[in-house]
């Protein structure tokens, strides 16, 4: 094989880039994504939560979610008058193919859908020894699934009972907000998929969205905040009686 | 100073000919013939080891000794590079590029592919639906709400046909009445709203209200 100088002396660049795109490794997904560029939270407005378990199946479908195991999933809650403080809470498969017909009778329904709160100080990310789970730059709680053992010790961890042993890979598995989806500029499958806008994506960092002006103006809460979890999800008009 | 009395203890205190009942360590038994200049005196009590070694009665034993230290410094030294080594080749280059934890798991993550197309990918060709959608009581509802993830048909529309769903099933899923739902819902009992017809028969499922007419 005979290459001359001037053969050489172009090759030679060309080889020093491809190689700096080895070294680069994989590139990444979405180049026009920024990470410093948000903090991305989740609005869930009850009184338009309708309990048809679209969300579940969607997350189900978009995320290969093992049957039985939920990253999302619909709680009903039956308040009644006589029991405010423990409320009867039913969640048939996640709700999965919604929920039985309830008879108009004594207290209140509602449904509340439930998914990782993505905290800001999450106990999960915490405690994870191998440094397999973590907060990313834009606010998501991510598992990397290469590094994780399988210890269980974040399933315990989280407050809110949103992480699983994946039954097949035997490594945690959560909610990743659909990550692959909102770098790419779409929003997750749950909210795709919700019928009524009772669940929709947000980004606390963009000043434009209209999550800003919801806050101000509604009556919002987290799960659990006196777990100091910095809870992202949001919960508009939620009882009382909610765990 | 305390641990030049520590170390009076550990060079001093072991020996054979000592025959005083003071203090043993481990160290002591392990070096207990190397030494032999204990003296009974000054380790009758801490106090005046620690007196001792205040005098210098370590320092020099110290230096004597040195050679077993230098040991131990070389196998600290050479265990710490073959730890740089392996931890060079075990931890992933992008490890702590973010935090604790494998920077490029980021980008491996984001590279799932997707299910769902979105609705803006539908719109882009079936634009006529969305006319009519728009103008009904489904303008929100997003396409793959009911008619599922599509993304392969979005990407390539010979690869895959959406099958067209199930309205008994579909429209129940949400419109079943239920007292758990909420009022402002549209909800209705189906064997007693439509009496086993197909709710297609009335409503069109893109714009269902009843003077939609003939729209799709």
């Amino acid at each position: 094989m005979n290459i001359s100088r001037r053969q050489i002396l172009i090759l030679l660049p060309a080889a020093a880039v491809a190689w700096k795109s080895v070294l680069a490794g994989t590139p990444e997904a979405s180049p026009n994504y920024r990470m410093s560029d948000h903090w991305w939270s989740m609005l869930i407005d009850i009184p338009k939560c309708i309990g048809c378990g679209n969300c579940v199946r969607a997350c189900q479908t978009e995320n290969d979610v093992p049957d039985g195991s939920f990253r999302t999933w619909v709680e009903r809650y039956h308040v009644t008058d006589e029991n405010m403080i423990s409320p009867q809470v039913i969640s048939p498969d996640g709700g999965k193919e919604g929920f039985p017909v309830a008879q108009e009778d004594a207290g209140k329904y509602f449904f509340v859908p439930k998914m990782c709160n993505h905290c800001a100080d999450s106990p999960c990310t915490q405690v994870c020894p191998v440094g397999a789970t973590f907060i990313s730059p834009d606010g998501v709680v991510l598992i990397d699934p290469k590094y994780c053992l399988g210890c269980a010790y974040c399933v315990q961890a989280c407050p809110y009972g949103c992480r699983y042993i994946h039954p097949e890979k035997k490594v945690a598995d959560k909610c990743t907000l659909c990550y692959h989806r909102i770098t790419k500029g779409l929003t997750t499958a749950c909210c795709e998929a919700c019928p009524t806008g009772a669940r929709q994506l947000a980004d606390l960092k963009n000043p434009n969205d209209p999550i800003h002006e919801f806050l101000k103006t509604h009556s919002v809460q987290v799960l659990k905040p006196q777990m100091a979890t910095g809870a992202k999800v949001f919960y508009n008009d939620m009882d009382g009686s909610v765990r | 100073m305390v641990w030049r009395a520590i170390c009076v203890l550990r060079v001093r205190c072991v020996t054979s000919a000592c025959d005083s009942t003071h203090i043993q360590t481990p160290e002591m038994l392990l070096y207990g013939e190397a030494y032999e200049k204990c003296s009974k005196s000054h380790l009758t009590a801490s106090r005046n080891l620690l007196a001792g070694s205040l005098r210098g009665y370590g320092f020099m034993s110290f230096f004597k000794d040195a050679k077993h230290l230098f040991v131990f410094a070389g196998l600290f030294v050479l265990a710490f590079l073959v730890f740089l080594v392996v931890r060079h080749y075990v931890v992933p280059k992008s490890f702590g590029e973010y935090g604790h934890y494998r920077g490029a798991s980021i980008g491996e993550i984001a590279a799932r592919p997707i299910k769902f197309a979105g609705h803006q990918a539908c719109e882009s060709c079936h634009s006529d639906v969305l006319d009519v959608k728009s103008k009904g009581k489904h303008a929100h509802v997003n396409c793959e709400a009911c008619h599922g993830a599509l993304e392969k048909h979005a990407d390539d529309p010979s690869a895959m046909t959406p099958v067209l769903p199930d309205t008994a099933v579909l429209c129940a899923r949400c419109h079943t009445a239920s007292a758990a739902k909420p009022k402002g819902f549209p909800q209705v009992v189906p064997a007693d709203h439509s009496t086993g017809l197909p709710c297609e028969t009335c409503h069109k499922p893109h714009s269902p209200a009843m003077d939609a007419g003939g729209a799709k």
